[in-house]
């Protein structure tokens, strides 16, 4: 579920995942390429007649993230929020590219410079990770930490004023709990390999401790097929679907 | 049977029935939901036999209606289900389907007319052939065996006429079915089919995909199923190919009593 300007969103499946990207040169779990992906669309009813495409649109990446261990299912115990600029560390914790069209153009809050955010795994269950994230709006200063304030509610009971409400509250502020897929590896595999499927395998296995059996594979060869005869440079790309859902 | 009012014209009753299709996301979709879809043929017989001795088909009348936003507990819930498809039901039921896909025109009609035959001329415009309704209701009534009495008002517009650029008007939106229909259904709904996405579960699918069926809907009877395997990419010159064992789209018919 998205909270963004006050208006419905859907996410949008099977292009809504954690995916993970293992080059042919990593050597290491920390040269694995983390990425969580999440895009929804307006799904108020004015939009009814729009062709979805056109309605507008949050995508947020949040990338270059680490599992706290090897294994991709330690990223339960992943939290990264309430940490102050000194803790924040862009290699481990990750940054967000958001893109947003919300009046027929598409542009890049932070002028496309990654930015940071509050992130942390709630729970997983089987592959499915429920991820909450808050994005805060560019410019956007949090009020100074105030004395308890009452609210004084229309049958005259009082309340508490929540101070973290005005922040809470912001319309750009960006507001996320979902459960989100585990997902994709795509690994990069040599094309003299014998077996790339099992090159694959076995490399998922050794960075991110993956399940030796994927739902899913698929082999991409981008290399075109003119070029490609008694070439051995440029790599096959194995894509490991570890969930019985997407299909990207 | 299937009594059908198109466009101010009454068609002569037909023997079809609708059918109810069901499609199951695999249990691992986050926010799993249960779509419901109804379909219906209803075919026009020519008044005289040809030179055959048969009564050939003059036209016809297609409804397509996906994702009937309803959430029967079991498909037996589906008694006594009213949907009004205002804006507020559209918001609460417009969701992407497994693979990403979002279905925007939900109520389609198409229509066919034979050619060159002067009965199909009291049977409505020949075009355009597509249209499709935003406002529509849609009532089921008590279930006999597999089969719920169904009642269907729409307010159809031509297909060309749907999409548009900018979102509508909260006065747009509020305004539901002016006028009269211009299509109006009575038939019989029958539960007939419907599919599952099964993950990666052996050679064989259906135990555990017959289990999971009955689990998301409830008791029935399948007369069969059929497996299909999905895809795999692959290199050239295997470009696409099946994988058995891996995933699958488990389709099943119910069983007629």
């Amino acid at each position: 579920m998205l909270h963004f300007q006050d208006q419905p969103w859907m996410l949008r499946h099977g292009v809504s995942h954690i995916a993970a990207r293992i080059s042919s040169d990593a050597a290491d779990p920390r040269d694995i390429f983390w990425h969580l992906d999440l895009s929804y669309v307006n799904r108020a009813a004015c939009w009814r007649r729009v062709p979805w495409r056109e309605r507008p649109e949050v995508e947020l990446s949040l990338h270059g993230f680490l599992p706290p261990e090897r294994s991709w299912r330690s990223l339960e115990h992943a939290d990264y929020w309430d940490l102050t600029d000194q803790q924040w560390d862009i290699t481990r914790h990750g940054w967000v590219d958001l893109t947003l069209c919300l009046d027929g153009r598409r542009e890049s809050p932070g002028g496309g410079i990654g930015l940071g955010c509050d992130w942390r795994v709630l729970k997983r269950e089987g592959a499915i990770f429920t991820v909450e994230l808050s994005l805060l709006p560019k410019g956007y200063q949090p009020p100074p930490a105030t004395e308890e304030e009452i609210l004084i509610t229309a049958d005259g009971t009082e309340e508490s004023a929540d101070p973290d409400d005005d922040f809470r509250h912001h319309p750009d502020m960006i507001y996320i709990i979902e459960d989100v897929p585990f997902g994709v590896v795509t690994v990069e595999v040599p094309r003299n390999v014998r077996d790339p499927i099992a090159f694959a395998i076995a490399r998922a296995r050794t960075f991110i401790n993956a399940p030796d059996q994927p739902e899913q594979i698929d082999i991409h060869d981008f290399a075109e097929p003119d070029k490609a005869f008694g070439r051995i440079s440029g790599d096959l790309f194995v894509t490991l679907h570890y969930h019985g859902f997407h299909s990207d | 049977m299937s009594y059908a009012h198109w466009l101010g014209q009454t068609w002569p009753h037909s023997t079809d029935e609708a059918s109810l299709y069901v499609h199951i996301p695999s249990r691992h979709c986050p926010a799993a939901l249960i779509e419901w879809d109804l379909e219906l043929d209803h075919f026009v017989e020519s008044s005289q036999p040809g030179p055959n001795g048969k009564k050939k088909l003059i036209a016809a009348l297609h409804i397509n209606i996906t994702n009937l936003g309803l959430r029967p507990r079991t498909w037996h819930d589906l008694s006594g289900q009213h949907i009004r498809a205002d804006a507020h039901w559209y918001e609460q039921s417009t969701a992407f389907g497994p693979y990403g896909h979002l279905e925007e025109e939900r109520f389609r009609v198409s229509t066919w007319f034979e050619d060159d035959c002067p009965e199909t001329a009291a049977l409505g415009p020949a075009e355009p052939e597509r249209w499709v309704a935003i406002d529509f209701e849609i009532r089921f009534g008590q279930r006999e065996g597999y089969v719920f009495p169904c009642e269907i008002d729409a307010w159809v517009i031509p297909e060309a006429d749907f999409a548009r650029k900018e979102p509508e008007t909260p006065e747009e939106l509020a305004t539901f079915g002016q006028g009269p229909p211009n299509l109006r259904l009575i038939t019989r709904a029958i539960f007939h089919s419907g599919t599952i996405e099964m993950p990666r579960c052996g050679d064989d699918p259906w135990p555990q995909a017959q289990r999971e069926i009955h689990a998301a809907l409830g008791p029935f009877d399948i007369a069969r199923h059929s497996i299909r395997w999905k895809v795999c990419r692959r290199p050239p010159p295997n470009d696409l190919q099946e994988c058995p064992g891996g995933r699958s789209s488990v389709q099943f018919w119910v069983a007629k009593p």
